[in-house]
């Protein structure tokens, strides 16, 4: 398999088991009716995209695909700089 | 209505709109924010919170799905990402000079304006064109053109990217627009994808679906800080939104671009007019 399918794979493992994880975190703070369980299934489906883009960067990186990796490198920084702003 | 129905209540809604949010591509916030709000009595603020949360959840479950099969172009996405994301950062240092109203009108402008040029698309097919080489150099030398086998088509459709610094430019735009109004922005992205880049509709929604995510997500993290996320709102909706979006992403793959199209027209003319609307009240 090229590396490249296989990082896609990964990619969307993360984006697949991010959101069972989330979801399995708010169904279990719904039931148990624990706030703070739902606060952490909420903070994982949002950083979920965000770990998506690292590893994206990181396999770009290991790829020696230099300027796709700029790109993600662009998008992780605006990120970082909208968080910073606001 | 009782508390303990309140959460099915939000369930059952978000479900629904999981499952139309992941077939169009646009995640659902642009549903999610009117129904609670009008039709559920939820605050507007805590409303946004939770669409940023739907968008998120429903982009990452069905982003995963679509990435997987093909039809999400990860290159296009990380080359277009770079753009929504500086455009969101824009957005947020513009955000405090704009006169609201401005944004309604503006908004409703765009989206009743790619709704025309959507349907125009329907009596002419542009794909028959060959694209020059001028317009497909910097695509070519990024990788950007790509294939995904269509399952509704039984075959493998090729396609090649058009216009990439146009599509980049106007993916700017819907990051501005993004930060603005706290959505997606997927109903402008799919649009610049389709019409710009000339990529099939499929891959357009598909990719869509995997960008609004990132688009979205450090917004949230700011409402999350800032306690404008409620869980008890936004969890039930989240998990209405990710069963939705599980099914809708299935649907995607087997329904004719043809029909995604003319829903997607409908729903365009739609919030076209309901943002005016608002932009004259």
């Amino acid at each position: 398999m090229k590396f490249r399918e296989r990082s896609t794979q990964v990619l969307s493992g993360i984006l697949s088991w991010g959101s069972k994880a989330g979801a399995a975190l708010l169904l279990a703070g719904m039931i148990l009716r624990s706030e703070s369980l739902q606060s952490k299934g909420l903070l994982v489906l949002i950083i979920t995209p965000i770990i998506r883009v690292l590893a994206n960067a990181g396999f770009l990186y290991l790829n020696r695909d230099r300027a796709m990796f700029g790109f993600a490198l662009i998008t992780l920084a605006f990120i970082g700089l909208g968080l910073w702003f606001k | 209505m009782s508390a303990d129905g309140f959460p099915l209540i939000l369930i059952s809604v978000s479900f629904v709109t999981g499952i139309v949010g992941s077939i169009l591509g646009l995640g659902g916030g642009f549903i999610i924010v009117p129904v609670l709000t009008l039709f559920l009595g939820v605050p507007i603020q805590l409303a946004i919170g939770a669409s940023l949360i739907a968008v998120i959840a429903s982009s990452s479950n069905s982003a995963a799905r679509l990435l997987k099969h093909g039809a999400a172009n990860l290159r296009i996405a990380t080359f277009l990402e770079s753009a929504t994301t500086a455009g969101a950062f824009t957005g947020v240092l513009i955000a405090g000079w704009i006169e609201p109203r401005a944004l309604y009108f503006l908004f409703g402008g765009v989206l009743l304006y790619s709704a025309y040029s959507m349907y125009q698309l329907r009596t002419k097919d542009h794909r028959t064109q060959k694209p020059t080489p001028a317009s497909t150099a910097l695509a070519t030398r990024l990788d950007l053109h790509g294939s995904y086998y269509d399952p509704q088509l039984r075959t493998t459709v090729e396609y090649e990217v058009k216009k990439p610094l146009l599509g980049m430019a106007l993916m700017y735009l819907a990051g501005i627009v993004s930060a603005l109004l706290g959505i997606g922005s997927g109903v402008l992205k799919i649009p610049a994808m389709d019409r710009v880049m000339d990529l099939p509709i499929k891959v357009s929604s598909a990719t869509s679906n995997l960008m609004v995510g990132v688009t979205s997500t450090a917004s949230a993290l700011a409402y999350f800080w800032m306690g404008r996320i409620q869980p008890q709102i936004a969890a039930p909706v989240a998990l209405g939104i990710l069963g939705g979006s599980f099914i809708g992403a299935r649907l995607l793959l087997h329904l004719r671009g043809e029909w995604i199209r003319k829903i997607f027209i409908v729903l365009l003319v739609v919030l076209g007019a309901q943002m005016l609307w608002r932009g004259f009240a």
